[in-house]
């Protein structure tokens, strides 16, 4: 009988493990691996002088402390025959560029080798950045780039950009887009607060539901010899946590604050991005929750997605 | 009251359990399927409201290709009245092919390429292309995640209880770009 139930418990156990395993992502080779710090230019290329990168780096800080909005350069060598488009929508995801909740993230990115460009919009400013512009940008970019005069051209396609983005969150366009920089201000009122419950809550209520179940077996086998129904305890008490854990991992969502994308690293399946949201050394969910910034100053993505907004050119 | 009516509990709790789980799991597949769905819809619609903007910018600029412009309108009539999923997708691969006739056309009429409204409709539209694919793709996405999960066990035997049966993709099919057969 006992090894029956060791069978079926295996089995369960198992059966559950294969779900969690089946839902993991595949991953991406060809996306370069989202840097940790300067994450506003990730120049595999070397495209931008150092000079400009840090006009551009300091002009990125001050949107990502003030808004949460993230416009990120990237220049990579080839996409590999995929198109322009498509690979800039999986590098969007991928990183998660922008913040989680108000997808306001901007994609600059070049394939230098492919001679290609494109600007890709999150949800949240496409509004602000118009197809349109995002195409003027560019053909502003293409002239400066026939002449080989990269640096310079990404950073005024930075600045126009970044004019979009100021305006977009009607704030005055700092002096600092076009000269030096300005100390940060937070001009935005803190959000409101999260409704979304803290990891912690769903094992506190897991671990009260254990207990429930033990008072149940207690009383149920406080009836047969005390050493009978102690091993039955221990028996459930191990059951429950096991599932409870395997449950919790399942069905509440909360991978994200587990921190699971630090282990898989990739997060390459478009749908999930908002259940994901969070783990990619993003602080979206932690850090609006403390009222001094709006958002992530410690560095990271902060998850954001693109529906596909954007121009696309070349030169 | 002996060990074996406890088992029998434990077993009913692991199964209900699992129970909640799986059926959570199905439950919310099949939400971000429509949702996703919803997506598409709207990404097509976007582009199917630019097209009597460009079809005036464009009338302006040749008067003697009646036919292209008609094919457009008519083809956006259709996205518009799209009543099911495979009606829209065919509607829109129409749209697609008669928006592709209509540059063709506007090859030969430089003035009409350089002016700068035409330009921006142009861009909006190649926009709102790629924001159809990257919709369609999630969409396609989300009914795959879906139909594994219906469709595999354990979710198969809830699916069946609660009604749901997998979906087909919607249609990205490239032959459709070749069968545009508009009347006027």
């Amino acid at each position: 009988m006992k090894a029956a139930v060791r069978a079926v418990v295996c089995l369960v156990v198992i059966a559950c493990m294969a779900f969690l395993w089946l839902n993991e992502d595949t991953t991406t080779p060809d996306i370069p691996s989202a840097p940790t710090q300067d994450i506003y230019v990730a120049d595999f290329e070397n495209m931008v002088e150092p000079e400009e990168r840090q006009k551009i780096l300091s002009i990125g800080q001050d949107l990502d402390n003030r808004f949460g909005a993230q416009l990120v350069v990237v220049t990579i060598d080839t996409l590999n025959e995929e198109d322009i488009e498509s690979y800039a929508n999986r590098l969007f995801r991928t990183w998660g560029i922008g913040d989680a909740e108000k997808n306001n993230g901007v994609l600059l990115l070049i394939a230098k080798g492919d001679r290609k460009f494109r600007i890709e919009v999150g949800y949240g400013l496409e509004g602000a950045i118009t197809d349109g512009y995002a195409g003027e940008v560019l053909d502003g970019m293409k002239g400066k780039f026939r002449s080989e005069a990269y640096s310079a051209g990404i950073y005024e396609a930075y600045q126009k950009l970044a004019r979009k983005v100021y305006e977009n969150y009607g704030t005055e366009v700092p002096s600092s887009v076009l000269t030096a920089p300005q100390p940060a201000i937070p001009a935005e009122t803190p959000p409101v607060a999260e409704m979304e419950t803290e990891w912690w809550e769903d094992i506190l209520y897991c671990g009260i539901f254990i207990i429930l179940v033990l008072v149940v077996a207690f009383l149920f086998y406080g009836v047969i010899g005390p050493l009978v129904s102690m091993a039955m305890l221990l028996a459930i008490n191990i059951f429950m946590n096991i599932l409870g854990v395997l449950l919790y991992i399942i069905t509440m969502g909360h991978l994200g604050s587990l921190k699971w994308q630090s282990y898989t690293n990739n997060d390459n399946d478009d749908n999930d991005d908002n259940f994901w949201s969070g783990g990619s050394g993003g602080s979206s969910s932690y850090s609006s929750s403390d009222s001094s910034s709006s958002s992530s100053s410690s560095g990271g993505y902060g998850g954001g997605s693109s529906g596909g907004g954007g121009s696309s050119g070349g030169w | 009251m002996n060990k074996s009516a406890g088992i029998v509990i434990a077993l009913l709790a692991i199964t209900l359990l699992c129970g909640i789980g799986l059926f959570n799991s199905v439950k919310s597949a099949r939400i971000e399927v429509d949702a996703q769905y919803g997506q598409v819809e709207n990404q097509i619609q976007r582009r199917a409201d630019l097209i009597p903007n460009l079809v005036s910018t464009v009338k302006g600029y040749m008067q003697y290709e009646e036919k292209v412009l008609t094919e457009v309108t008519a083809a956006r009539t259709k996205v518009t009245n799209a009543a099911s999923p495979e009606e829209m997708a065919t509607a829109d691969q129409e749209l697609t092919g008669a928006l592709g006739r209509l540059l063709a056309v506007a090859e030969n009429y430089p003035t009409l390429k350089s002016d700068a409204h035409f330009t921006e409709l142009m861009r909006e539209i190649a926009g709102s292309e790629n924001r159809i694919a990257v919709a369609r793709r999630d969409y396609n996405n989300a009914i795959r995640e879906y139909n594994v999960t219906v469709s595999t066990f354990p979710g198969n035997i809830l699916a069946g209880m609660m009604g749901y049966s997998p979906l087909a993709p919607f249609a990205a099919d490239e032959a459709a770009h070749n069968v545009p057969q508009v009347a006027f």
